[in-house]
């Protein structure tokens, strides 16, 4: 855990110490929140503009000039959104949720302890498998999944989405698990084995509390990677299983001149994760660099 | 070996279906048709595509001018950013979480707010560019201007994300070679170039790979914004292999399409991994 | 690229009262018409038995439609009039046919009833063996309702509904395209809506006033999705996508003509960046004032003429398209509601296809300003007591006179579209057009020979 602590407590390199700022820096000090702030607007502007559209009427989003502030705002959009009996859109909120944990929890299982095997006993088979996973272009999935399942009869049902959403899960928690399991102190787990412990066992008990930081950064990942998947939920759900980025999108398709629903919608769904990650950042940047930095 | 074997049983279920599948219809013609079975027609489909498709060649220079474009700028912009941030300041935590918003945004809906900004006549960015003083852009309707125009929103994507990994891997840099340097006199230009960024090395290639995949693979953004347009010029190996499946009925040809496009992706993401052994 | 073939409502079709305006309308109507609609027993519904698939269960796949909007809030009342359940699932026009084509293809009967529009998928459908033939059908009296009035759609959208001499929709909706314009610009430079191909750029050049924003003419300028709107130009050029042999005839003088004028329109009157313009953003700009003329699909009548999404409402006229050189044509579209030939259920689907096309459906539909096929409804007395007169007439006009659809009379429409929109922006930025045809030819010789 020794890079993903580091990284979260912040602990000054040298490199970090030499550029901090001097003595008389007051200029250099405004010169550099100046030049943070000029970064920053950019990434910022994206959501201001998603954000302040949605509270805009049709003829207020498309005004010329650009109305960035000083306009009536409205709830339209959003009402729309939630008061119309053919979408509802709390059901989809719940289909995408019990997917996106589905899918995170089954990823979970089959994934931690494959990259266990892969970061101790070098699988790099298996890791090569999993990459063909990342780089299989997704339209070549969409019709052998539908004919799987539709076979199956399972289309329209929670269990194939969740199986369908795997394979965009257990690669994400895999890849950022490897660096985490590469990091583990082998001594305990050498102990543990010397003291008699089974394999499993000492996977058990003494590495996976140990990663408890990088399960949960996995997992989060994992979960809005799932929860974003557009491709495999359209063709697999029907009217019981829609799930918010399909029901999204076809509201946003059908009103695509309307710039303050597209708005609304796209904050909408953007909402949830934004929170999620307020809450968990630190555990996301951690296990995102360690699994980035390992590999 | 034990472990991992309900993940390769699970992956073997999922993909090799896929695989098989795309593989076996990549060497038919079959156009969705329930009264026409697909027919073998051998590796016509390679041929056709190969020396005989005006749009296919076109389409593999896009996917590597869109990935090159976009994978280049965050890499140097994301990089930049890190050496900026790397130092103790009031906000940096808050700064991180921002950054990590443009990443775990839905593609799709970000797609969406995007194309509405792009819009010539009504969007906001040619707003910014009037007031600088600047003839109007056609950003997506202008054939020249529109692969930069979606590599910008990859831009906004994952430059973050670049960013995020080279600031821990900044942070987890021994510090004996700065003590080394300092005594030497080195001035923090060269401290720049010829020590950090070459200990970043292992860092920003696996950054880079990962990237190359994605960006190799984009879609969401570019069916949402121009579909390919305009006139084509936005037409990527995947996008095109979308088109020839779902609008023309070409399913075998656009397996062979995937096909390729998967030994393309591979290819390169070998290349890369070489890379990084190689630094090493 | 099949997005932009879309005909799709913006803001208007959202507001929720709207819709349930629109539902209580038609339940109004059904009260005061007494009897004209199947959700009503009369005398003669008596002895048609509504309920004889009562239980079943119907899926309905549909295009993110105006239709399918104003269907999905009273499908309650279908469910009681004939006890059939219906799963109605629509989604944006390209995820609605990539859905609908990966689910058809397998054969599995998943779908009972399907949105279709025969001018774009018709010929392919038809030769992948997706339709259930309609004729036998709209001919049953055990299966139609007496009142059910078939010989009331217009004969020309049943004619495009017809594929291979097989009846394979029943149409919901009829469109052309139409100049849809300012009035209040017109008169203020005392022009007259334009009669001819030369009028139009002659009104053109009187309202572009680019500085002020204000563009003269909307045409589209995306690729594939613009030729839907020039073909009108072509026909009226005398053109035709084949020659009466079957050959592309798209490097024709007639075609090059019309690519030639389209082309200058565009690039003298248009707003800037046409190119990656369909109707989604030409009717942005028109809700937004910056248009003097659009010339698409009348179903966008209703966007323009919404005062929550339009600056402008109240203030559009609505013309014929004009006369071109060589003939007064203009092109039709339609979508209908078709059974897939794997159906499970294809009685009770044509239980709610007939119900969704009658007579009190459309005039629904027509309320909510969607251009419907049925006749009578355009004279109904509960629509035409508040219609605009200037539209229904440009509206009736415009069937009697179309002698074409949108797309070429192809099998694979949408590859033959996209391998023409080039030309269209060649055209547009002035390249050389006869070249551009003449390749975009070759290119349709080929996919004809390939996929027909």
């Amino acid at each position: 855990m020794s890079t993903g602590t580091a990284v979260a407590t912040g602990r000054r390199s040298v490199a970090a110490a030499r550029a901090r700022p001097g003595f008389g820096g007051l200029a250099r000090r405004v010169a550099f929140y100046a030049l943070v702030i000029v970064i920053l607007l950019p990434f910022l502007f994206v959501f201001y503009w998603m954000i302040i559209n949605s509270f805009k009427t049709l003829v207020d989003a498309q005004a010329w000039p650009p109305k960035f502030w000083g306009f009536t705002p409205t709830l339209a959009n959003y009402r729309a959104l939630f008061q119309d009996p053919a979408n509802p859109f709390l059901d989809f909120t719940i289909n995408s949720l019990v997917i996106a944990t589905g899918a995170t929890l089954l990823g979970l299982i089959l994934g931690l302890p494959a990259a266990y095997s892969i970061a101790r006993y070098k699988q790099n088979g298996l890791g090569l498998v999993i990459l063909t996973a990342r780089i299989m272009p997704g339209i070549s999935f969409l019709v052998p999944l539908y004919i799987i399942f539709s076979r199956l009869g399972m289309i329209d049902t929670y269990s194939s989405l969740i199986i369908s959403h795997l394979i965009v899960t257990m690669p994400i928690i895999v890849w950022l698990m490897v660096g985490f399991f590469e990091d583990l102190p082998r001594e305990l787990e050498e102990a543990a084995r010397v003291d008699g412990a089974s394999m499993f066992g000492t996977f058990w008990r003494i590495s996976l509390p140990l990663s408890k930081a990088g399960i949960v950064a996995s997992a989060i990942l994992a979960f809005i990677f799932s929860w974003n998947n557009f491709m495999f939920s359209l063709v697999l759900t029907s009217v019981n299983t829609k799930t918010l980025p399909v029901a999204v999108f076809n509201f946003m398709g059908y009103s695509s001149i309307n710039y303050g629903a597209i708005s609304a919608a796209a904050a909408l769904i953007t909402l949830p994760v934004i929170v999620l990650v307020l809450f968990v950042q630190r555990h996301i940047v951690q296990g995102l660099t360690a699994g980035g930095i390992k590999g | 070996m034990v472990f991992p074997a309900p993940a390769i049983a699970f992956l073997l279920l999922t993909m090799l279906f896929p695989v098989a599948f795309t593989l076996y219809m990549s060497v038919q013609r079959w156009e969705f048709s329930a009264l026409d079975p697909p027919t073998f027609i051998g590796l016509r489909n390679y041929a056709d595509f190969l020396f005989n498709d005006a749009r296919f060649w076109p389409s593999v220079a896009r996917t590597f001018a869109f990935t090159l474009l976009a994978v280049a700028v965050e890499t140097v912009l994301g990089v930049a950013i890190a050496l900026i941030f790397n130092r103790e300041f009031l906000g940096k935590g808050l700064i991180r979480t921002i950054f990590l918003f443009p990443m775990v945004a839905t593609p799709v809906a970000i797609a969406l707010v995007w194309a509405t900004m792009f819009d010539p006549n009504l969007g906001v960015l040619n707003y910014f560019v009037e007031e600088l003083g600047l003839p109007p852009v056609l950003w997506t309707s202008d054939a020249d201007w529109v692969l930069p125009a979606l590599a910008l929103v990859d831009i906004w994507e994952w430059t973050p994300f670049i960013t995020l990994i080279t600031l821990a891997g900044l942070s987890s840099l021994p510090s004996e070679p700065y003590e080394a340097a300092r005594i030497d006199g080195a001035s923090p230009r060269q401290i720049l170039w010829d020590l950090t960024l070459p200990m970043l090395r292992p860092t920003i290639v696996v950054a880079v790979l990962f990237r190359a995949i994605d960006a190799l693979k984009t879609f969401d953004i570019i069916q949402v914004i121009t579909q390919g347009g305009a006139d084509f010029s936005s037409e990527t190996l995947n996008i095109y292999a979308f088109q020839n499946a779902f609008n023309y009925y070409h399913l075998g040809y656009a397996s062979a399409i995937l096909v390729f496009f998967f030994m393309l992706v591979m290819g390169v993401s070998i290349l890369l991994l070489r890379v990084r052994r190689a630094a090493e | 690229m099949t997005t932009s073939r879309s005909r799709r409502l913006g803001g208007a079709a959202l507001n929720r009262r709207q819709v349930l305006g629109g539902a209580l309308g038609a339940t109004g109507l059904i009260l005061t018409t007494g009897g004209r609609s199947p959700a009503s027993p009369s005398a003669a519904q008596a002895t048609f038995d509504w309920k004889k698939f009562d239980g079943s269960r119907i899926r309905l796949l549909a295009n993110a439609h105006p239709w399918t909007n104003s269907v999905k809030p009273v499908l309650a009342e279908f469910q009681e009039l004939t006890g059939i359940q219906v799963q109605a699932e629509d989604l944006p026009e390209a995820q609605f046919r990539q859905k609908l084509t990966t689910e058809l293809s397998q054969g599995t009967g998943s779908v009972d009833v399907m949105m279709s529009a025969p001018a774009q998928e018709g010929l392919k459908y038809d030769q992948a063996g997706w339709y259930e033939p309609l004729d036998r059908f709209v001919q049953d009296p055990a299966l139609t309702a007496p009142d059910y009035d078939f010989a009331d759609f217009a004969p020309r959208p049943i004619e495009m509904q017809t594929v291979n001499g097989k009846l394979i929709g029943i149409p919901v909706q009829l469109e052309s395209t139409m100049i849809i314009y300012r009035k209040d610009l017109f008169e203020e430079k005392g022009i007259a809506p334009p009669a001819t191909f030369a009028d139009l750029e002659a009104a053109a050049e009187a309202l572009h006033a680019p500085d002020d924003r204000l563009f003269a003419i909307g045409l589209r300028g995306k690729g594939a999705a613009a030729t839907s709107q020039w073909s009108s130009f072509l026909y009226g050029y005398g053109g035709d996508w084949l020659d009466p042999a079957g050959a592309p005839a798209l490097a024709s003088q007639p075609a090059i003509d019309a690519f030639t004028y389209y082309g200058n329109l565009a690039r003298n009157y248009g707003p800037r960046g046409v190119e990656n313009n369909s109707w989604a953003e030409n009717v942005a700009l028109f809700q937004q004032g910056q248009l003097g003329i659009l010339v698409d699909a009348s179903v966008f009548k209703v966007n323009v003429e919404d005062p929550s999404a339009s600056t402008v409402a109240g203030k559009v006229g609505y013309a014929v398209f004009p006369q071109g050189p060589a003939a007064h044509d203009v092109a039709g579209f339609t979508w209908g509601l078709s059974i897939p030939a794997s159906a499970k259920n294809k009685e009770a689907a044509w239980y709610f296809v007939q119900w969704a096309t009658s007579k009190a459906q459309n005039l629904a539909l027509l309320q909510k300003g969607v251009p419907v096929a049925r006749q009578s409804t355009w004279q109904d007395p509960a629509y035409v007591e508040t219609s605009n007169k200037e539209f229904d007439q440009a509206q009736q006009t415009s069937i009697q006179i179309s002698k074409h659809t949108s797309n070429p009379p192809v099998v694979s429409v949408q590859e033959v579209r996209d391998a023409v929109g080039p030309v269209i922006i060649a055209a547009i930025q002035g390249g050389d057009v006869p070249a551009a045809a003449q390749q975009a030819n070759e290119t349709v010789k080929t996919i004809i020979a390939q996929s027909g």
